[in-house]
């Protein structure tokens, strides 16, 4: 039995911003980003499989995929300054909101890997502990911890 | 959720291409319409019924008409035959001429052909 493409495209259409935000948080380029969800779902539209969590299967796939997409192009991608962040905020974006966005991707790159990713899918991605807990194949406890240390730095680090 | 996540929360995102959708979704296999035969509007059995139905209502009417026909007389007209009798025919022994009447009949074999054609 097939997935189920039509559950797929809804969890796509739904997610697609967060998708996109968790795979650039991995890839780092928006190019690679895109691929990484585009070779996902065509991994995902032909796979067997019904995962009972089909949300955070999905996710998981993409993660994979961003991963695959740095270890085939080993060579650094031209880094975002931004981040995972708009680089054109509107001209109604306050000057404020601006320095503050560059002070968080500042932070952001200081912390570990474990503790950026989980911020970025928490916060970013709208997704629960449990479902990152599945997505990164680790336990709920080691999650949580890598959010509370990550989110405990990243305030201290904007306070400074 | 605290007051700094909420704040971390309203940065803006970057987002994807326009094309991604497209990209995406058009890895979506085209598989073929299944006709679930559970989800029928009309069941089985009721489809059989209705073929039986108008297969009676066809056979009675075909009946029915028939009947109302005038009978036609048949007339069995025999094939018409054609008989050709090979006479004087050069072959020895074969004088026999019936274009007059003779009461001399030669001795000898009698050859004749007959060609029986079918009316139409």
């Amino acid at each position: 039995m097939q997935a189920d493409d039509g559950a797929l495209e809804q969890i796509y259409r739904r997610h697609r911003q967060q998708l996109f935000t968790c795979a650039l948080a991995v890839t780092r380029c928006p190019d690679r980003a895109e691929d990484a969800i585009q070779e996902a779902f065509y991994r995902l539209f032909r796979s067997n499989s019904r995962a009972r969590q089909m949300k955070a299967y999905v996710f998981r796939t993409v993660r994979n995929a961003a991963i695959d997409q740095l270890r085939r192009n080993p060579a650094p991608a031209e880094e975002l300054s931004e981040f995972i962040f708009d680089p054109g905020p509107g001209p109604d974006h306050a000057a404020a909101e601006n320095e503050f966005q560059r002070q968080v991707t500042a932070a952001l790159t200081t912390l570990s890997e474990d503790e950026r990713e989980t911020i970025v899918q928490h916060i970013y991605g709208d997704l629960t502990f449990r479902e990152i807990a599945k997505i990164r194949d680790a336990p709920l406890g080691t999650v949580t911890a890598w959010y509370q240390r990550g989110i405990k730095k990243l305030r201290e680090r904007l306070e400074e | 959720m605290e007051d700094f996540e909420s704040k971390l929360k309203r940065l803006r995102l970057r987002a994807p291409s326009p094309e991604l959708d497209e990209r995406v979704l058009a890895q979506k296999p085209q598989r073929p319409v299944r006709i679930s035969l559970a989800g029928r509007r009309v069941p089985f059995w009721l489809a059989a019924a209705a073929a039986v139905a108008m297969a009676g209502v066809g056979f009675a009417t075909g009946l029915a008409w028939r009947r109302q026909q005038p009978i036609a007389a048949e007339r069995r007209l025999p094939s018409p035959a054609t008989i050709q009798v090979i006479y004087n025919s050069p072959a020895e022994g074969n004088p026999f001429d019936f274009t007059r009447a003779s009461h001399f009949f030669p001795a000898g074999r009698l050859e004749a052909t007959i060609q029986t054609s079918k009316g139409a």
